[in-house]
């Protein structure tokens, strides 16, 4: 069975967000400009035109290993899929706003055309049929790899296999499946990364990581 | 038996007018309150049901059917949805469940230390605990209300019976409360039965499970917010579950307080069932005080959270200390009462402040703004008008179902 992840090049983005636009394209969500399944973060540094950046970096939800929003969810309709995707049934969701609680990358929102809590789904029923997610397939810089993460041949696991990650609050040990491959410039790294950031290699992270899908994989339903 | 009173399964029923039973004056001031409410929870359906919303597979199908409805829902979605969507991600949470912790944990722990003098022995209790439970329940009812409004799609929550979730807090809620009520009601009716000879036998196993279902009510609603993990005021502090039992303690003493200096003020035991409060009082200020310091839960000194903080030491704690040494009762019992929202509101708009703004790791990031510039480090939104009409009209619930059992059986003048 697939384990659906995403690897991101957030270098390469120049915040066009056509990625948001063909997400509200395809998954048919809310109009408005906070109603986003995905979005492009941005965050600025440095004090000195020496050393001041923006990065960019595109995020979603991290569909984690550990979901805290499946977990906290008081009437199921927060669910693992095949796939490893989290995904929300509209119709048993009680907006109870628990899971938005619980989540540490605000990934969720209030989908008043639904009345229900809407997030990414990693365009599940697409990916199916094209191999890849909307925003992956629009992207004009090719920040984003989807794939199975636990198929060697993968375009993802051979982008993490060559190169050094990191994860979102990786303190919150939630497990995220959203890699973000870090800078190869040794200076890039160390003025635009964060100190708490720690960077993995894939050969070290899997073995955690395989350990902690192994422990929820059973809670996968089918889609 | 007194005129005018009939008997039924053990209770005596208080033979009262229509107008007796509905149109006192404490009904008068709930109808008042609820009416408050009301506008506030019509305001609330209609934010959520009323508006026309719309996604992209909308415009798609309408091809210009509806197209005016159409482009005053985008218009309206577009430009104004930071004013009028109800929860905004950064901060799902807001006032509703701050009432709901503050009146159901007031109303349990009034619940729980009214079990708790009636195990102690003290004589006062006896002639104070039907009333005190009832106005106990009656408040952590209002609270239930306020977080059934909180919920956008209550209509679901079948689901919560048909797919039990027993590792989520808010799932465990439904198999406590389904106890807790019911429990809680028997223990009222045991307090007030004629039947007397049943009621001593059962009197200690109904307090001492009283007293369990208590501490694991609030036990649970410590798993509840410690299971937010991002949400670092809630999830870090261990001991979360002693923090609702000693602050509801304190809430609820100031709520008996309030009820004694407003209804029993004419009994000949009142000034002996304020002492008790007073000391209670004192003890559970202390009590709060030494977990707040050893804690440092209440720790965001930025604004607007200094002004709920301090509206929080100085009116919920500091002056009702003082006043208790000068006897000054019943103000204390006010003062408690505002200085205790204040700290739920601390404890639950604080949860949402600060979790989200580092998730890159090098500070506060500009997120669905598109606007750099708007990026504020604390998160905070005060609640809409509506919000706080709702909430008026939880409380306005709570004393009208008090004031209908009270009027009904009596509670306040049980014989013991």
């Amino acid at each position: 069975m697939a384990n659906y992840a995403m690897a991101l090049e957030y270098q390469n983005c120049i915040d066009c967000r056509a990625c948001e636009v063909a997400c509200k394209d395809e998954n048919g969500v809310m109009i408005g400009a906070d109603k986003q399944r995905i979005w492009v973060g941005v965050v600025e540094g440095g004090k000195t035109l020496a050393d001041m950046f923006v990065n960019f970096y595109p995020s979603q939800c991290n569909h984690c290993v550990d979901a805290p929003c499946v977990t906290v969810c008081p009437t199921g309709a927060s669910h693992f899929v095949e796939g490893g995707i989290v995904k929300v049934d509209y119709d048993m969701c009680i907006i109870c706003k628990g899971c938005m609680e619980a989540c540490p990358y605000e990934a969720r929102f209030v989908d008043e055309t639904r009345h229900a809590v809407d997030k990414c789904t990693f365009c599940d029923g697409r990916i199916q049929e094209f191999g890849t997610t909307a925003c992956s397939a629009t992207c004009p810089t090719k920040v984003r790899t989807f794939g199975d993460i636990e198929d060697e041949n993968s375009d993802i696991r051979k982008r993490l296999e060559g190169r050094e990650f990191f994860v979102l609050k990786e303190n919150e040990d939630t497990m995220p499946k959203l890699f973000y491959l870090a800078p190869e410039d040794e200076n890039v790294r160390k003025r635009t990364l964060g100190e708490g950031i720690k960077l993995h290699t894939w050969d070290e992270f899997s073995k955690k990581y395989e350990a902690e899908t192994a422990k929820r994989r059973e809670e996968w339903k089918e889609a | 038996m007194e005129r005018g009173v009939k008997e039924c399964c053990g209770l005596n029923f208080k033979s009262v007018s229509f107008k007796e039973l509905f149109l006192n004056k404490t009904m008068l001031f709930a109808y008042l309150l609820l009416a408050v409410g009301v506008v506030g929870w019509f305001q609330l359906y209609g934010l959520r049901f009323g508006h026309e919303f719309v996604n992209t597979h909308d415009l798609v199908e309408a091809g210009g059917a509806h197209a005016t409805a159409m482009a005053e829902a985008l218009k309206e979605q577009i430009f104004n949805m930071h004013h009028i969507e109800e929860v905004p991600r950064q901060e799902p949470w807001g006032i509703f469940v701050a009432q709901y912790t503050y009146l159901l944990y007031g109303g349990s722990a009034l619940i729980f230390l009214v079990a708790l003098a009636e195990l102690l022995g003290l004589e006062i209790s006896h002639k104070a605990s039907a009333a005190l439970m009832t106005l106990g329940i009656s408040l952590a009812l209002g609270g239930m209300a306020s977080i059934a409004s909180d919920w956008g799609n209550p209509i679901n929550i079948y689901w919560m019976i048909l797919n039990p979730q027993p590792q989520s807090g808010m799932w465990m809620m439904l198999p406590l409360y389904s106890i807790y009520i019911p429990f809680t009601f028997i223990e009222i009716y045991f307090l007030m039965t004629n039947k007397r000879e049943l009621a001593k036998k059962l009197a200690l196993p109904l307090v001492v499970v009283g007293l369990g279902i208590d501490l694991a009510e609030f036990y649970i609603q410590g798993i509840l917010f410690q299971l937010n993990e991002p949400r670092h005021l809630w999830s870090d502090f261990s001991g979360l579950w002693i923090y609702f039992l000693l602050t509801g303690a304190l809430s609820g003493i100031g709520f008996a307080l309030i009820y004694a200096g407003l209804a029993l003020k004419n009994k000949e035991w009142y000034s002996e069932l304020v002492a008790v409060l007073r000391k209670a009082g004192i003890v559970a200020i202390i009590l709060v005080a030494l977990y707040e310091t050893i804690s440092g839960l209440a720790g965001l000194k930025e604004a607007p959270f200094s002004t709920m903080f301090y509206g929080y030491v100085i009116v919920g704690l500091v002056l009702p200390l003082v006043l208790f040494f000068a006897k000054q009762d019943f103000l204390a019992g006010i003062l408690i009462a505002i200085g205790t929202f204040s700290a739920r509101e601390l404890f639950v708009y604080g949860g949402n402040a600060e979790p989200m703004t580092n998730r890159f790791g090098m500070g506060p990031e500009a997120f669905s703004t598109y606007n750099v510039a708007e990026i504020e480090k604390i998160v905070y939104e005060s609640p809409h008008t509506m919000e706080v009409l709702v909430i008026i009209g939880c409380l306005g619930l709570g004393i009208a179902i008090f004031k209908l059992l009270d009027t009904l059986l009596d509670v306040s003048n049980q014989p013991h």
